[in-house]
């Protein structure tokens, strides 16, 4: 096991190196670098002449390296991550990108925990629901959720949802995690109800999608399971219905979502990220996207690397979890 | 085919179409909106009073104030003398790297460091001044004379003001931006002064602590005037910066820039409110400066309000929270919201209203001039160049363009109008007998086209190239334009579209901004589509980018690799009529060389215009004392056009939304407001 860990771990080096260099080529790749946003800020904010906003952007090139060759910039920025684990200076915020991720990693993955938590029970509690009302209409009605939830794009979502809640009821309660007053009080119940109050709907979003895959995954599992000769012999031992579907049914239904545990990280990751963009949460997502739109190419690179290497632990923690589930696959581990 | 003669192509130029929602200025003189003068007794917040000055930690508010402060006149203010208290909440898109301004950091902009520093001059309030008295605004200087030459300009700094941490402001404050900071090739201020903005040569010198003369290369260039107000001559407090700076300390420039992080709290201004503070990614806090420098006629010193707020958002939410009522203030900028915004501040429970300025947001479609070789063109690229210098070419583009349509397009209703090129209706120098337009018109443009000899000779529905030019292939033209913002991409695809039943295949680039602007900026387009610049809305500012005045200045004429421009003969016209402009102190004769310069840039269509609207100030309600007709921009941002000092909130509209309620900023690197 522990040999299967290691090799799994120092495989994922490479492809990690290898993620960087494609990373930081593809975020290179377009015209424009952050010097092209200090110009145009300085002509469309300041009023600054062309030619005088674009000697203050070359002055700014010179002096943080814009100008060095892509290589050069990319071993830079690459040697400071492995020798001190400085992943570079963000030209936005004027700070280090290490202190940039550390400040919004804790909550965009706090948000997607939730999210994951809450997908996961109501997805589960709701596919159960469904499977033991066959073709019921609260069958029916839950199969339309699931459909709505894995077909709108969580975007187009959030942006309706930011219209209703704008134009239509009023409320103005968005784009913070707390409003100002609340803001800068220490943690407290009052605090965390005006926290509730500004993220629910990146909450509720990015639960509809995931809680709409699991219900499907659980209804269609649970069905499976429910026509197997073990819960037909449960019932005929004469245990109660409820005691058939929670003890014998629905524990042998779940082994598929548990297996999917070890890849969930980035697709949860993903969903919140997509639903903050439109509310402006300060997470990752909004930090990738603005990072990407003026140039901030050490940030977009590192935080690309981050969600990286969350993908591939993610997928090393699904390893171990089959591992550990079917000795198939540790024996086949072995032989090698 | 003989060529169309101009008479029988231009047309009468439509009016721009009445708008209910449009606000028009008062125009005035500045002497009806300000004077410097003392007053019998000056009054301030009670709390300030009572918690400060009794405490006798601050001195009495006559004794904070200048000999003879600056006093907004009663008359000038739409609502009268106001009352203290409250907070304007603004939300922006930006980050601030720190608050050494001068040293050339941002400070997240979105109307902070328009708040923050005071500048020699004011430009702001200048959309209400008449035009025939159109000159700055007195501010740090606030008077100055001419030599009889003109090369000397003498200013007078206001006497007795105080940096918000109570040292005196005097001369020593702007000598040390301009030696150290605009003179000192090492130092960019945020906006970007550098010799070379006020004149090359120009001299500055300091006669005593509240005199200063310039010498001037020029005779009375009265432009600079204007470059001496926001951004360019707003000194920093040099008690605090001058230590740090390399010419007086061991710091590196590196270090110097950033000696003031936005970590630091209490950071002293001029302006009407300090940094108190600062949440990263969430919120900049500013409360009132007890040394502010203004007052109102009754002796109430200025702020009314008492708190700024800066939430650290997105520059889209900015609208979003506007119009929801979480934010104060928004520039309401794409024409195709402005319906469903009007609809929702029609409402009576609506908590923002809208005000519509001048039309003075305007579009135009930059043909790609430099026939010199500028941003390395192919073949293909160059013949494309070659036509957008051909009259007849830019005169087919035009008539065949339904302006009427692309305008109607973004948004139905009377919000855009007819732009024919040139100056903008609604701004200053505007004079519509000096306007020259080319009505739409397709059979004309058509025959324009086959005139130069771009016939459809492969029979595919597009025009060829002549023999010989760009191998005979297809006329196809690239066309770049903004995909950061729907307006841009929604006019590019209109124009797209018009060309194509004149037999021109128009290809869309459209670039998110930043390889947008890099793209432009270095001359990699054949057509751009582009909301114009400042100079074309203020005309006094920037004004040597009117025309290709130098190599690097225009927008779409720029020098090629030689370092040489490829003037027309009517650009050259341009280019000298810009340059007198900026040497003429005479108002009646600058108005006169406009005239000029708008006759002869829509005659030769020098840009392709599209279309103009104006843009929406998006204001809560419970504010009082906006001036009407405050555009978003004209000489400045909405920010500064409304004088917010002068903003105040009726006492029974006022919301408790001070977090640091009765406090003042504390020491320089401070904890924050005590």
């Amino acid at each position: 096991m522990l040999r299967f860990l290691v090799f799994r771990i120092l495989g994922a080096i490479p492809l990690l190196f290898l993620l960087s260099v494609v990373t930081f080529a593809i975020i290179q790749a377009p015209p424009g670098d952050y010097a092209d946003y200090i110009r145009s800020m300085l002509i469309n904010q300041g009023g600054v002449r062309p030619d005088l906003a674009e000697i203050q952007a070359q002055a700014y090139r010179e002096a943080n390296g814009l100008n060095d060759p892509l290589v050069m910039q990319y071993f830079r920025w690459i040697t400071g991550i492995v020798t001190r684990f400085d992943f570079g200076h963000s030209l936005y915020y004027n700070k280090p990108v290490g202190n940039v991720i550390a400040e919004r990693l804790p909550p965009t993955i706090a948000l997607a925990l939730v999210c994951h938590l809450l997908a996961s029970f109501l997805g589960i509690g709701l596919g159960i629901i469904a499977a033991t009302r066959q073709y019921s209409w609260a069958d029916t009605l839950l199969g339309i959720i699931s459909f709505l939830g894995m077909t709108i794009p969580r975007f187009l979502l959030a942006i309706v949802i930011l219209y209703v809640l704008v134009f239509r009821m009023g409320v103005n309660e968005i784009g913070n995690f707390n409003s100002a007053y609340w803001g800068g009080q220490p943690w407290g119940w009052g605090r965390f109800v005006d926290l509730v109050s500004h993220v629910w709907p990146v909450i509720f979003i990015a639960t509809f999608g995931g809680l709409a895959y699991n219900m499907r995954v659980m209804r269609a599992n649970l069905l499976d399971v429910l026509n197997s000769q073990y819960v037909e012999t449960a019932r005929a031992k004469g245990l109660p219905e409820g005691a058939v579907i929670m003890k014998h049914a629905v524990p042998n239904a779940l082994h598929p979502l548990v297996a999917y545990q070890g890849v969930v990280l980035p697709y949860m990751l993903t969903g919140e990220i997509e639903v903050a963009i439109v509310f402006g949460l300060a997470t990752v997502g909004p930090a990738i996207v603005g990072s990407m739109a003026v140039g901030d190419v050490f940030v977009t690179a590192s935080f690309m690397l981050v969600l990286a290497a969350t993908l591939i632990i993610g997928n090393i923690i699904a390893d171990i979890l089959l591992v550990a589930l079917d000795p198939r696959i540790r024996l086949g581990g072995n032989k090698e | 085919m003989l060529a169309l003669p101009a008479q029988e192509l231009s047309g009468e130029l439509p009016d721009p179409p009445e708008f209910a929602a449009q606000s028009e200025p008062i125009f005035v003189s500045i002497s009806d909106i300000l004077e410097y003068r003392a007053l019998p007794e000056y009054h301030e917040p009670d709390w300030v009073t009572s918690k400060y000055v009794d405490a006798g930690t601050l001195p009495p508010v006559a004794e904070r104030l200048p000999k003879e402060p600056m006093v907004y006149k009663v008359g000038n203010m739409p609502d009268g003398v106001g009352v203290y208290g409250d907070t304007m909440r603004h939300v922006i898109g930006g980050r601030p790297e720190g608050w050494n301004y001068i040293g050339g950091q941002s400070q997240g902009w979105g109307g902070i460091d328009i708040g923050l520093s005071e500048c020699l001059t004011r430009t702001g309030p200048l959309f209400m001044v008449k035009a025939e008295e159109l000159e700055p605004m007195p501010n740090l200087a606030k008077s100055w004379e001419w030599s009889e030459d003109g090369k000397e300009l003498t200013m007078h700094l206001i006497e007795g003001a105080k940096w918000s941490d109570g040292d005196p402001f005097d001369s020593e404050d702007v000598m040390f931006y301009w030696n150290d900071n605009v003179m000192d090739a090492n130092v960019s201020p945020l906006n970007g002064a550098t010799p070379e903005s006020f004149g090359v040569g120009t001299t500055l010198e300091a006669i005593d602590a509240y005199t200063i003369k310039w010498t001037f290369q020029e005779a009375f260039p009265t432009q600079y005037l204007y470059t001496m107000a926001y951004g360019t001559f707003c000194p920093g407090p040099s008690h605090l910066l001058k230590p740090q700076h390399p010419n007086y300390s061991d710091n590196t420039y590196e270090q110097y820039k950033n000696a003031f992080p936005p970590e630091y709290m209490n950071m002293p201004v001029m302006g009407a409110w300090v940094p108190v503070e600062y949440r990263p990614d969430d919120i900049i806090v500013m409360r009132r400066n007890p040394y502010y420098w203004k007052v109102d006629e009754n002796g109430n010193q200025l702020p009314y309000l008492n708190e700024m707020h800066y939430r650290l958002s997105t520059w889209a939410d900015r609208d979003v929270q506007a119009v929801a009522g979480s934010g104060d203030f928004s520039n309401l900028e794409q024409a195709e919201s402005y319906v469903e915004s009007l609809r929702r501040s029609a409402e009576d429970s609506a908590p923002a209203r809208l005000q519509f300025g001048a039309r003075t947001i305007g579009y135009a479609l930059q043909p790609n001039m430099s026939g010199n070789g500028w941003g390395e063109p192919d073949a293909r690229a160059q013949a494309v160049r070659e036509l957008n210098r051909d009259l007849d070419f830019r005169k087919a583009i035009s008539i065949g363009l339904d302006r009427q349509r692309l305008g109607d397009a973004l948004v139905r209703g009377p919000f855009t109008a007819i732009y024919p090129g040139g100056l903008y209706a609604g701004t200053s120098f505007y004079d519509k007998e000096s306007t020259v337009y080319y009505p739409y018109d397709l059979e004309a443009a058509n025959a324009l086209l086959d005139g130069l000899g771009l016939m459809d000779t492969d029979g595919n529905g597009v025009r060829n190239f002549p023999e010989g030019t760009a191998g005979g292939a297809d006329v196809e033209i690239t066309l770049l334009a903004n995909s950061d913002y729907g307006t841009d991409t929604n006019l590019a695809e209109g124009v797209i579209a018009m060309m194509e039943p004149l037999g021109l295949r128009v290809i869309a680039n459209f670039q998110q901004g930043n390889a947008r602007d890099d793209m432009a900026a270095s001359g990699q387009f054949d057509w751009s589509v582009v909301r114009q610049g400042a100079e074309m809305v203020s005309i006094v500012q920037n004004t040597a980018a009117l025309a290709p005045t130098g190599p690097r200045i225009h927008t779409f004429h720029r020098a090629g690799s030689d370092g040489t421009l490829d003037l027309l003969p009517f650009e050259q016209e341009l280019v000298d009529l810009v340059n007198s402009f900026v040497t003429t102190s005479d108002n009646e004769e600058r108005a006169e060389i406009m005239k000029d310069y708008q006759r002869i840039f829509t005659e030769n269509i020098y840009s392709i215009g599209l279309t103009q609207y104006p843009g929406a100030l998006i204001i809560n309600k419970r504010f009082a004392n906006i001036p009407a007709g405050a555009p978003i921009f004209q000489f400045n941002w909405a920010e500064d056009n409304i004088i917010r000092e002068r903003v105040f909130v009726p006492e029974d509209q006022q919301g408790g939304y001070e977090l640091h309620p009765e406090t003042l900023p504390g020491e320089p690197g401070g904890a924050g407001a005590v």
